[in-house]
C-alpha cells in the first residue's frame, strides 16, 4: 500500500474516533447546557472556516463572516416558518444566498486593498445588523423567529442537543478534511500565493482578484450552512446574535487556534465557546479577558497554539538530531 | 518566427522618460543580454514586458501573438515566464508549494478540476532533472527560507522553467552567487534556451554575459544605444563610453 493511502486512511481513522469520542464520551459526560455550547462551537466552526480560508489562506482580513451567517439563519428560518419550505432545502437555500451575497460583495470590496477593505467589510456589518433588527418582516425583529422546524434525516429526527452532536462532529471532520484538501491544491496554492507575494502570483498566472472572490464567496457559502445549521439547531433566532461584537469573536477563535492551520482554528473555536463555561467565576470580566487575551496573543503566540505546536515539535525534532549527531561523533 | 518581439515600447513616471522606443526581438532557443548602468530601464523593460507595468505606447508579440493589452497574469498564461532580482517565493510555505505554482501554469487545469481531486502531470522526473542541473537537493517539505540564497536564486529560475515558457525573463541571476553556484545557474539557463525557450538576461557580470549571450542589447537613460553579437558589442563605442569603460 502506498505511503500516501496509508495517510489518508489513518487521518479517516482519526477522524472517525474524534465522532465517537464526541458521540458516546463527550455527549454523555455534558450537562445539556454545555452540549447546546459544544454543538454551537461546531457550528460557528463553519464560519471560522471560512476565515481560515480568507485570513489563513488568502491574508484577507475580511470582517463580515457574521452577515453571511445571519442571512444564512434568518433565510432559512424565514423559508421555514413562513413560507412552510422543509428544513434541508431552507438550509440549502439560505447557504447558496449567502454565497451569493458573498460574490457580489467580494466583486465590488475587493477592488479595495488591505485597511480599505477590512474597513468595507465592518461596513457591511453593521448594514447587516441595521437590517437584522430593523427589518421586522423578515426578521421578526427584536422578537427573532422561533419556531422553526426540527431537522430529519432517513426517519431519524434531531430533537435533542445531544442528538446533533454525531451530525455536526461527522459534518465538522468532513470539513476540516475540505480544508486541507483545499490548501493543496491549485486554488489553496494560489490564494497562499496572494497573501505572501502578488507579484509572484502574477508571474505565475494567477488571477490574483478572481482568486480572492472565490475564497471570499467560499467562506460566505460555509457561514450561510453554518448560519441555517444555527436556526434549525436551535429552534430560534434573534438579531443580537449577528453583531460585530461575534464577528471579533471569530476573529479570536482563529487567531488563538492558528491563522495557518485548521486543525488549530478547530480548537480554538471550542476554546473561546468555552470560555464562559469555564471562567464563569469571572463572568462580568470575560470581555476584559478577551482584549487581555488578543493582546498576549498578538505578542507570544502570533501563529497561536497551532504556531506553539509546531516551535516545539521542530526544537525536539532539533535537539534529537543534535543528540543522534553528537552520538555518532563519540 | 521570434518567440519575443518588442516594438517601440516606452514608458515615463512622471516627467521621466524611464524607457524609450525599445525594438528587438528573440528567437526560440537565444539568450538575449540586456545590459546597461544602474537606472538605464533595464527591469523596467522586463516589467513592460511581463504586463506589470502598462506601456505608454509599444507592442509587445508573444510567438506572433501581440499580448500588449494583456495583463501580466495572462501573459505568463500565454508563456512568459520570469524570475527577479531577489527571488519573489511564497514565504511561509514549503520547497514542495512552490515549486507546484509552477506546474500548476504548466498545467492550467483550472480550480474545479483541481478541488475535484483531478491529477496534474508529474513534474517529478523534471524537477530532478533541473535540480541535478543546478546542482543541490531539497527535501520538499522544508520551508522555503530553509534554502540558502544561491539555492533559491536557482530554484527560481527552476520554477520558472517547471511552467513551459516560451520565453524566460531573467532579472540578475548571478546576484548573490558564488562562482560554483553561478556555473550552475548558467547550465540551467543554457538547458533551457536548448529546449527552445527564448531567453532575456539582465546581468552585471560581463564575461557572463559575453560567454552565454547570443545578442546583446545595451540600454543607458532608457533608450537602446546598441544591438548586436557580443563581439560586435564589445567593440561598440557608444558601448564602451556609456557603459563598458577602456579597461
Amino acid at each position: 500500500m502506498k505511503n500516501t493511502t496509508k495517510a489518508v486512511l489513518f487521518r479517516y481513522l482519526i477522524a472517525l474516533m474524534v465522532v465517537l469520542f464526541m458521540t458516546f464520551v463527550l455527549r454523555n459526560n455534558l450537562k445539556n447546557s454545555q452540549v447546546n455550547v459544544f454543538n454551537t462551537a461546531l457550528i460557528f466552526f463553519f464560519c471560522v472556516a471560512g476565515q481560515y480560508v480568507m485570513l489563513g489562506l488568502g491574508g484577507m482580513l475580511g470582517m463580515c463572516s457574521i452577515t453571511f451567517l445571519g442571512l444564512g439563519a434568518f433565510l432559512c428560518a424565514y423559508l421555514n416558518t413562513r413560507c412552510a419550505i422543509p428544513v434541508i432545502p431552507s438550509i440549502i437555500l439560505g447557504t447558496v444566498a449567502s454565497g451569493l451575497l458573498a460574490l457580489f460583495l467580494g466583486l465590488l470590496l475587493l477592488k479595495l486593498d488591505g485597511p480599505y477593505f477590512v474597513f468595507g467589510t465592518i461596513g457591511v456589518v453593521y448594514i447587516g445588523t441595521s437590517i437584522f433588527q430593523n427589518f421586522t418582516a423578515f426578521t421578526g425583529g427584536p422578537n427573532g423567529i422561533s419556531g422553526i422546524g426540527k431537522l430529519s434525516l432517513l426517519g431519524y429526527t434531531f430533537s435533542t442537543f445531544k442528538s446533533w452532536v454525531p451530525l455536526l462532529g461527522t459534518l465538522v471532520m468532513l470539513l476540516l478534511f475540505l480544508l486541507y484538501r483545499i490548501k493543496n491544491t491549485s486554488f489553496g496554492r494560489g490564494l497562499m500565493a496572494v497573501r505572501d507575494d502578488e507579484t509572484a502570483a502574477f508571474s505565475l498566472g494567477i488571477n490574483v482578484y478572481r482568486t480572492k472572490v472565490i475564497a471570499f464567496a467560499v467562506a460566505g457559502l460555509l457561514a450561510g450552512f453554518g448560519g441555517g445549521l444555527y436556526a434549525v439547531h436551535n429552534g430560534t433566532i434573534s438579531a443580537s446574535l449577528f453583531t460585530f461584537s461575534t464577528q471579533t469573536k471569530f476573529i479570536i477563535m482563529l487567531m488563538l487556534g492558528g491563522v495557518m492551520s485548521p486543525i488549530g482554528a478547530f480548537c480554538g473555536t471550542i476554546l473561546v465557546n468555552f470560555l464562559p463555561e469555564i471562567a464563569r467565576f469571572a463572568d462580568s470580566y470575560l470581555n476584559l479577558l478577551y482584549g487581555c487575551m488578543i493582546i498576549v496573543l498578538m505578542i507570544f503566540m502570533p501563529m497561536g497554539l497551532a504556531g506553539v505546536q509546531k516551535e516545539l515539535a521542530t526544537r525536539i525534532r532539533t535537539a534529537s538530531q543534535k543528540r543522534i549527531a553528537a552520538k555518532k561523533g563519540a | 518566427m521570434s518567440c519575443l518581439k518588442v516594438e517601440d515600447l516606452s514608458i515615463s513616471f512622471g516627467g521621466l522618460a524611464a524607457v524609450q522606443n525599445i525594438t528587438f526581438e528573440v528567437q526560440p532557443g537565444e539568450i538575449m543580454g540586456l545590459i546597461g548602468p544602474n537606472g538605464a530601464g533595464k527591469t523596467t523593460t522586463l516589467n513592460l514586458i511581463s504586463g506589470l507595468y502598462k506601456a505608454d505606447k509599444g507592442k509587445v508579440f508573444l510567438a506572433d501573438r501581440e499580448v500588449s493589452a494583456l495583463r501580466s497574469f495572462e501573459r505568463a498564461r500565454l508563456g512568459l515566464g520570469r524570475t527577479f532580482q531577489t527571488p519573489h517565493f511564497l514565504k511561509r510555505s514549503t520547497v514542495s508549494d512552490n515549486l507546484k505554482l509552477g506546474t500548476d501554469l504548466a498545467d492550467q487545469m483550472g480550480y474545479v478540476k483541481s478541488l475535484l481531486g483531478f491529477k496534474g502531470t508529474d513534474f517529478k522526473h523534471e524537477v530532478d532533472e533541473l535540480l541535478e542541473i543546478a546542482d543541490f537537493t531539497v527535501r520538499w517539505n522544508d520551508d522555503i527560507d530553509s534554502l540558502s540564497y544561491g539555492q533559491q536564486k536557482r530554484l527560481e529560475i527552476i520554477r520558472s522553467m517547471l511552467t513551459h515558457p516560451k520565453v524566460m525573463l531573467i532579472d540578475e541571476p548571478a546576484a548573490g552567487l558564488n562562482p560554483n553556484e553561478l556555473e550552475k545557474a548558467v547550465d540551467l539557463m543554457r538547458h533551457a534556451a536548448s529546449k527552445g525557450i527564448g531567453i532575456v538576461l539582465i546581468e552585471h557580470k560581463m564575461d557572463m554575459i559575453m560567454n552565454v549571450c547570443d545578442r546583446i542589447a545595451v540600454l543607458n537613460f532608457g533608450n537602446m544605444i546598441a544591438y548586436g553579437t557580443p563581439k560586435e558589442i564589445s567593440s561598440n563605442e557608444d558601448v564602451i563610453v556609456a557603459y563598458l569603460g577602456r579597461d
